[in-house]
């Protein structure tokens, strides 16, 4: 699961005989609950990836709340089956109750089984002063 | 990568069965000593170490620490703890303090309500976590006893020392029952736990009936004649007990207004026939004595001399008149 949703990129779609130029926006419009939208292949096909919506839009403040982008390795840059990505997106949609509601501002793109285990990475460190320290940018030199 | 070229409409995916977390706490329930109810032994209050099984941890936070008066510990999944039960945890010098549960809370890491609402699909009542939210059962306890003679252990229970149902000399150390001489137990009814572990609990003599008596404060709920009950039970219990004991308290108040040659029967039928006289129901006045009406009126109740001469002056009314 990534965060980054790829606002830039643009998706050519063809329904019927009409072939459609659309943002990432107008894709993800009329994603209802549960479903997800077609893969496609990122760094020449190592990864593949696709949205898939956790959440119904009626519920939230914009489109793009609610779904999450999937990031699939495919180091054989062979296609992926659509039953594989099915389930993935099945098991992600199924982990759509319990969230961290009132604990992490994105809570709607955030599962509960993830924030649990940030947390538990989270209070594993000792000091946050040495993790804010190690991701220092380095100065120009 | 994906041959299809078109939207895919995924289904709803069908909500897995919720994880059962597993337990690192032994299972408590069964198995515990329940009092031999045939035997009026008294039990002997085993001190060297506890019988039943480990139910959860004590906890101490920043915000809720123990103290000497109370402490908290959280219960282990599907362990039933129900207010009033009387646990133990391990204390300093391998001791054992005892303590009454007083309240049961369920803690979660959800900040309010509303975020309960929305995790549950905005309100669905169908919905089922895939995983569960993190939460734990935690018991307040207010601390009662603890064993180390001669001078208990009151220092506050430390966080993570285990917990346990008490068995039933535990109960007894924790209601002070062990320290009651036989002689001056007057028994007082059974306590059962929520584990099923009973224990036999006894009111000292000297607090009820002796020079030092006070009253004994009976509370639950209303319109049950719960309450009733058990003072009535109470009260046979006395009468038994000071029979046992040959009136010990009674017989010289009885000798002092001349009513030495009394015993306990003539004092029984005395009662069940005043009680009939002032028109008591029947029904009270056996129960009070432990016996069925039947008997109570045909063995016990006597019927007033005054009231005899009146069913024979009635008798040769009738008779004159034919």
């Amino acid at each position: 699961m990534v965060k980054s949703s790829y606002k830039e990129l643009r998706f050519s779609v063809k329904k019927g005989n009409v072939r459609q130029d659309l943002n990432v926006y107008q894709l993800l419009a009329g994603l209802k609950s549960g479903e997800r939208a077609l893969a496609f292949g990122l760094r020449e096909g190592a990864v593949a990836t696709w949205y898939v919506r956790i959440r119904g839009p009626e519920h939230l403040d914009f489109p793009l709340m609610g779904v999450l982008r999937v990031e699939l390795p495919n180091p054989s840059r062979e296609g992926v089956s659509s039953d594989h990505i099915n389930e993935i997106s099945g098991a992600l949609v199924a982990e759509r109750c319990e969230t961290p509601h009132g604990k992490d501002v994105r809570w709607y793109a955030h599962l509960y089984a993830n924030f649990l285990a940030e947390q538990a990475v989270k209070n594993g460190f000792a000091f946050i002063e040495v993790i804010k320290s190690g991701l220092r940018c380095p100065k120009p030199s | 990568m994906a041959k299809k070229t078109e939207f895919e409409l995924q289904p709803p995916a069908e909500a897995a069965a919720a994880t059962q977390r597993e337990s690192h706490i032994a299972e408590d329930e069964g198995g515990h000593a329940v009092a031999d109810t045939a035997s009026n032994a008294r039990p002997v209050a085993d001190k060297r170490k506890p019988t039943t099984s480990v139910i959860g941890k004590a906890s101490a936070t920043e915000r809720e620490p123990n103290s000497s008066q109370k402490f908290s510990f959280w219960l282990g999944p599907d362990v039933v703890v129900n207010p009033f039960d009387i646990v133990e945890a391990n204390q300093m010098e391998d001791t054992r303090t005892f303590g009454l549960g007083t309240n049961i809370r369920q803690i979660t890491d959800a900040p309010s309500h509303l975020s309960n609402f929305i995790s549950s699909d905005f309100g669905s009542v169908e919905a089922v976590p895939q995983t569960p939210r993190q939460g734990a059962n935690v018991a307040e306890v207010s601390v009662l006893a603890n064993n180390r003679e001669p001078q208990g252990i009151y220092m506050p229970v430390q966080s993570e020392a285990t917990e346990r149902f008490a068995d039933e000399a535990g109960i007894q150390v924790a209601l002070g029952i062990e320290k009651i001489e036989e002689r001056d137990s007057i028994p007082a009814g059974v306590i059962q736990m929520s584990n099923q572990t009973a224990a036999r609990t006894y009111l000292h003599r000297d607090y009820v009936l002796g020079p030092e008596g006070a009253h004994v404060n009976i509370s639950g709920i209303s319109g049950l004649a719960t309450k009733t009950r058990y003072a009535m039970s109470l009260i046979q219990s006395i009468l038994q007990t000071i029979g046992q004991e040959k009136r010990r308290h009674m017989a010289p108040k009885l000798k002092g207004v001349g009513l030495g040659w009394v015993n306990l029967k003539v004092m029984r039928r005395t009662c069940a026939s005043l009680m009939r006289e002032l028109g008591v129901d029947p029904k009270v006045v056996a129960d009070q004595l432990g016996h069925t009406v039947d008997v109570d009126i045909n063995v016990y109740a006597s019927t007033a001399l005054e009231h005899r001469e009146e069913a024979v002056k009635t008798l040769e009314t009738a008779l004159r008149v034919m």
